[in-house]
């Protein structure tokens, strides 16, 4: 309790711990700059982290699909490897409760354009199945013909293309007739082709990768995945939320190893840099604490004093770190269209716990110091 | 001798640093009573004990063997947070190099050593105020000590050696960096002090004869002795 009391303000006595924070602005604010800094790297990649696996899963949760079904014992789509026979769209989109099924071969690959090359996910599509193309079009129109191919907006930018422009892919040439949006992601931005030209190109006659279905109305998806599973036990269907989830829950456990290593470094920044700056403050004004501890201050109160001191710096910092994450998100975004910035109010929340952390270890070797203090300084002039 | 009534008492006080052939004897045996509304000079040359001796009587520093009685409580045998807190309660300090706490004002120079003591809020406030009325410091109450003459700080030094009402005043050089018109008028407002009952008594250590003539009794220090001037 006499600890939590320290850390609460009370006006009706001297601010000794802020009066001494403000009494060189400069360093106060270098100080809280770099423990700003450092919050920001730690809220920034776990934003980033979070957003961008929630932006991984965009044609799954945008595409229309009530249901994908891949090959037996396939529930992602990030990194799965499905083949099945095209025959088997037809049997999906006999079973009862389906109301409309279509494949799709999707398949990462390495498209060229404007001299330039790019890792892709292209998609086949089948035109006549109204299922699995560009949901939403910023530019142009959608595939009339094997030769044509829509184009994520953000590839375009960033290859320079235009409506009518050439792309290569799969060995063969394909005119631009459109621009997709919601299409980019870090695994790849999407480039839509007909199914057929797909597989032409690469060699698969006869074969989808995925069965995109959508229930009929009044039908559930749970239970006509339960259904789908066991009367076509050659594929594996899941339900469009459970499916995003599994790809999420894929991607991101690629993202933690390296997030947690930069949360760490941020970490022990923000530690270094409340530690140096408590410590040059302590140091400085050691002589303050001996003529405190001379005129009877207990050992009580310089530990509050330095604790206060070490909490301000950190929650200050924290506050600028915060609204600095939250004004370079969508500055990322703009620059950056394939990743996503995702601020969690846990994330905010547990940072907030380190930052604590933070300000009690930095303080720990300044209170030592001033512990040891002697009181006899005061004598010396 | 009526002890109770003493706000110090020192007795056959011994302080040698280090041991063996090497062990220096800067109080040898020293004993000393202040009585209420006394002030004691206390002069010598550098290096004869005088401050060694005061922070001795400060609490600041334990004796080799003798005892420290302050009000009728001997105080030798207390631990360091009972003796902070004795020092908060009962001595004033002012010392040479005014050694007041630059990031605040002298307000809160005074205040501080209020809330020390568990006194905040309107009532430290106010006790702040009158004692900066005082010390004549009303104008600079919201300066910081930066900002003020070096005979300002001294006497905003007195200031907050004032503010708990303490039973003794312990002084270091208290003048030795001020000119004459700044020391003596520190003394004057010293002196004031004890008679108005601020503090019961004061011991000086200095060198400056001008702070002899306002003493009721001045004592010489020399080689770890005291003996009347």
């Amino acid at each position: 309790m006499r600890f939590l009391s320290a850390l609460v303000v009370r006006p009706r006595r001297v601010p000794l711990a802020t009066r001494t924070l403000l009494r060189d602005w400069l360093r106060l604010f270098i100080s809280i700059g770099g423990i700003g800094f450092a919050i920001l790297l730690v809220l920034l990649l776990d934003g980033i982290r979070v957003g961008t696996v929630a932006k991984s899963t965009t044609y799954i949760d945008h595409v229309g699909a009530d249901i994908f079904a891949a090959r037996a014992g396939v529930t992602n789509m990030a990194l799965a490897a499905s083949a099945l026979p095209e025959e088997v769209v037809a049997e999906a989109g006999a079973v009862e409760g389906v109301g409309r099924a279509a494949g799709i071969l999707r398949i990462p690959v390495i498209i060229s354009a404007q001299g330039e090359k790019r890792p892709v996910t292209l998609i086949g599509y089948d035109l006549t199945a109204g299922l699995g193309g560009p949901w939403e079009l910023t530019a142009g129109r959608a595939i009339e013909r094997d030769e044509e191919a829509v184009v994520d907006s953000a590839l375009a930018d960033d290859l320079g293309l235009d409506l009518g422009d050439s792309l290569e892919a799969i060995g063969d040439t394909f005119t631009i007739v459109g621009f997709s949006g919601q299409t980019a992601n870090i695994a790849g931005k999407h480039v839509f082709l007909t199914r057929r030209a797909v597989q032409a190109g690469l060699g698969f006659p006869g074969i989808v990768s995925f069965v995109l279905i959508q229930v009929a109305p009044g039908a559930d998806s749970e239970a006509l995945a339960a259904a789908l599973n066991e009367q076509l036990p050659e594929l594996t269907a899941t339900p469009r939320q459970q499916l995003s989830q599994n790809d999420r829950d894929l991607l991101g456990r690629l993202f933690v190893a390296p997030v947690n290593v930069m949360a760490t470094v941020g970490f022990l920044v923000g530690l270094a840099i409340i530690g140096l700056t408590m410590y040059t403050t302590t140091a400085e004004r050691l002589r303050d604490f001996g003529v405190l501890k001379a005129i009877g201050a207990d050992n009580w109160f310089l530990f509050r004093t330095v604790i206060t001191q070490a909490t301000v710096l950190g929650l200050a910092g924290f506050a600028v770190g915060l609204g600095a994450t939250s004004l370079a998100g969508p500055f990322i975004v703009g620059l950056v269209p394939d990743i996503g910035v995702t601020i969690r109010f846990v994330a905010a929340l547990q940072t907030l716990g380190a930052v604590v952390a933070m300000s009690l270890l930095g303080a720990v070797l300044p209170v030592v110091r001033i512990m040891r203090v002697d009181p006899l300084m005061v004598f010396r002039s | 001798m009526d002890r109770q009534g003493s706000p110090l008492v020192l007795q056959e006080i011994v302080k040698t640093y280090g041991s063996g052939p090497a062990a220096v004897q800067a109080v040898r045996g020293v004993s000393l009573e202040v009585r209420a509304g006394e002030i004691v000079a206390i002069v010598g040359p550098s290096g004869s004990g005088k401050t060694t001796l005061l922070s001795i009587a400060g609490c600041l520093l334990r004796p080799t063997s003798g005892r420290v009685i302050i009000l009728g409580q001997d105080v030798t045998g207390l631990g360091e947070a009972q003796l902070a807190r004795f020092r908060l309660r009962h001595i004033g300090f002012v010392f040479q190099s005014f050694n007041l706490l630059p990031a605040l004002s002298s307000q809160e120079n005074v205040e501080i050593a209020l809330n020390l003591a568990g006194v905040v809020g309107r009532p430290a406030h106010e006790r702040a105020r009158q004692l900066l009325d005082l010390l004549e410091l009303t104008p600079r109450a919201r300066r910081r000590p930066p900002d003020l003459s070096a005979g300002e700080q001294q006497r905003l030094a007195v200031s907050r050696a004032l503010a708990n009402r303490p039973d003794i005043i312990l002084a270091d050089e208290p003048t030795a960096n001020l000119d004459s018109r700044a020391g003596h008028r520190v003394m004057e407002l010293m002196r004031s002090a004890v008679e108005a009952g601020e503090a019961k008594g004061l011991v000086v250590v200095t060198h400056d004869v001008r702070i002899i003539d306002l003493a009721h009794r001045v004592l010489q220090m020399e080689d770890g002795l005291l003996r009347p001037a």
